[in-house]
């Protein structure tokens, strides 16, 4: 066979070699780069917090007035890359209804701010902050009725509710009714999947509502004015979460 | 596009609504703290009054009734100014809280712990006048101690450190309190007592006692007389709130973790037992010597049976009517 001949037939050959090992390394890139996004998605997701099979909800209600109990306050400073000596915790526990308790963490995030007081400008250092609390026993329904998106008639009810109720000092209930009339302009719900049994994210408040097992909690995530990154700071706590409560007994 | 339509004309019909209820007649006030958000109380003076307690020279009697007085906790003490434009929520956030609120008629935070409390009065001073109010002052009150078992009221109410009806109380700032007595004569009452007090902590409270008196053509006397209140011994288990305790580092308080018991335990032989000593048996009491039985008494006399009584005569029954 000439040389010619002999080139000839070895260059389809060589094609034929050449196209199938980039095909299988192609193939191949692209079954690691599928894992890897796998990995990266699973490992901390950002958009999931999942209920362990062996979770009790009674946990929350039984430790609704401990809220310390129900988180461990190690992960949160990992969970938000902060030295756990710099977190601040105040437990909000005003109230003597426990649906109203929240557990607060705030620490210094370097920034700082300015405000006018009488005159003169002031700097302030500025703080970020994450909440946990608010467990409450509903259900679905209820939950779901509390987080639909606010009509004029809605709001005008929960006004007059305020304002006629007698139990309330009425210059407290014309402040609330303010209040309410004011958020009623910018609050907004999104329903978010797969986070407990169901979730909903509220605007501009930033806070994570979640529904497990007849029990409801909220988050609050103050830390950004981006709210995709509140929003994902709150869900990872959220997760947090389900897998502490499991190791707290009722 | 018709949605937010819909919205839109709605927050005006509902602003409508609020704005048209009678305006509050006084002033909501927030006590906020850098990093732990903002508390919101409900004054219990009018727009007018905080504008004198505060010397506002109208400042806080004109302003707008939708506006809030924000003290705000510095280094240096409370600083107040007006905030227009922020709601509660937003205000509670800038501070570093969660954006929940909800109004009180007090301040939860500011509250004394109960238990043993010693308080103790200082030594008057003031100008000299026509009246030597300090000696008299001095004579029955300086150096008084007193101490005692102390529930505080929760909310912490200034009442309750001078129960009297003819005291007027009003709060200044946050942890500051003022009550006023003159005697039903208003502010050109003769004679004023001031007391005004301080939270410093949940375990001291400070105040000072102001005697005023005012005469015509003369400079008004004053003598004033330091009051603490200190907290000896709290009572366990009440949460601290002043400074917002860290529910965690009292959890690791009661955490006490057992000691490992690794040390293997020495093989130790018994002890023999100490042989008993032989102790004779003591011998029995001898034989207890026979007494003959003493003879019976003489026999007792025969006694005769008493004669029975003599029979009844028979009377008639009376007939019945």
């Amino acid at each position: 066979m000439s040389s010619n001949n002999q080139l000839q037939t070895l260059l389809p050959m060589a094609n034929l070699f050449f196209d199938s090992l980039s095909t299988y390394i192609m193939r191949k890139f692209l079954i690691v780069s599928a894992c890897f996004c796998c990995i990266a998605c699973s490992g901390g997701s950002n958009n999931s917090a999942k209920i362990p099979s062996d979770f009790d909800s009674k946990t929350l209600q039984a430790n609704e007035e401990h809220l310390e109990q129900l988180v461990d306050k190690s992960r949160i400073a990992d969970l938000l890359d902060v030295a756990e000596d710099e977190l601040q915790v105040i437990y909000e526990d005003y109230s003597q209804n426990p649906a109203m308790h929240m557990l607060l963490f705030s620490w210094e995030n370097g920034r700082s701010k300015s405000i006018e007081v009488n005159g003169k400008e002031v700097q302030l250092p500025e703080f970020s902050s994450i909440g946990f609390g608010r467990i409450e026993q509903l259900t679905l329904t209820e939950f779901e009725k509390k987080y639909q998106p606010k009509t004029a008639e809605s709001v005008k009810a929960e006004i007059k509710a305020v304002t006629t109720d007698e139990a309330i000092n009425s210059d407290a209930a014309i402040w609330e009714a303010k209040e309410i009339a004011r958020n009623a302009k910018s609050q907004t719900f999104e329903k978010l999947a797969n986070i407990g049994e169901q979730a909903y994210w509220e605007t501009p408040i930033n806070v994570l509502h979640v529904w497990v097992g007849g029990q409801a909690f909220s988050i609050s995530s103050n830390l950004d004015p981006n709210t995709e990154q509140n929003k994902n700071k709150a869900i990872q706590l959220a997760e947090l979460i389900f897998q502490h409560s499991n190791s707290v007994s009722l | 596009m018709k949605i937010y339509l819909r919205i839109y004309i709605g927050t005006l019909l509902l602003m409508a609504m609020v704005t048209g209820l009678q305006a509050q007649q006084k002033p909501l006030i927030a006590s906020c703290e850098t990093g732990q958000g903002c508390v919101f109380q409900l004054s219990d003076a009018t727009y007018e009054e905080v504008d004198i307690v505060l010397d506002g020279n109208g400042k806080y009697a004109n302003m707008s009734k939708d506006d809030m007085i924000v003290f705000l906790d510095s280094k240096t003490g409370w600083d107040s100014y007006i905030e227009s434009k922020m709601s509660r929520s937003e205000l509670d956030r800038f501070y570093g809280g969660d954006g929940y609120t909800m109004i009180y008629v007090f301040n939860p935070k500011l509250q004394p712990l109960d238990g043993q409390w010693k308080v103790q009065l200082g030594s008057a001073s003031g100008n000299d006048c026509f009246v030597d109010i300090n000696s008299i002052m001095n004579k029955g009150l300086a150096g008084l101690t007193e101490g005692g078992t102390v529930d505080f009221p929760e909310p912490f109410d200034a009442k309750f450190l001078m129960d009297n009806p003819n005291v007027k109380w009003g709060m200044i700032k946050p942890d500051q309190y003022r009550g006023l007595l003159d005697f039903s004569a208003g502010a050109s009452s003769p004679m004023k007592l001031i007391f005004d007090v301080t939270i410093t902590n949940e375990k001291r409270i400070d105040g000072t006692f102001t005697v005023k008196i005012s005469v015509p053509t003369k400079e008004p006397c004053v003598s004033q007389i330091p009051i603490t209140y200190i907290c000896v011994k709290a009572n366990p288990s009440q949460r601290n709130r002043y400074k917002g305790i860290d529910p965690f580092e009292e959890k690791k308080k009661f955490t006490i973790d057992r000691l490992p018991d690794d040390r293997p335990k020495a093989k130790v032989d018994r002890l023999p037992d100490d042989p008993k000593p032989h102790v004779d048996r003591l011998p029995d009491d001898p034989p207890k010597p026979k007494v003959d039985r003493l003879p019976d008494d003489k026999p007792k006399g025969k006694v005769d049976l008493l004669p029975d009584d003599p029979p009844k005569p028979k009377v008639e029954r009376l007939p019945d009517n």
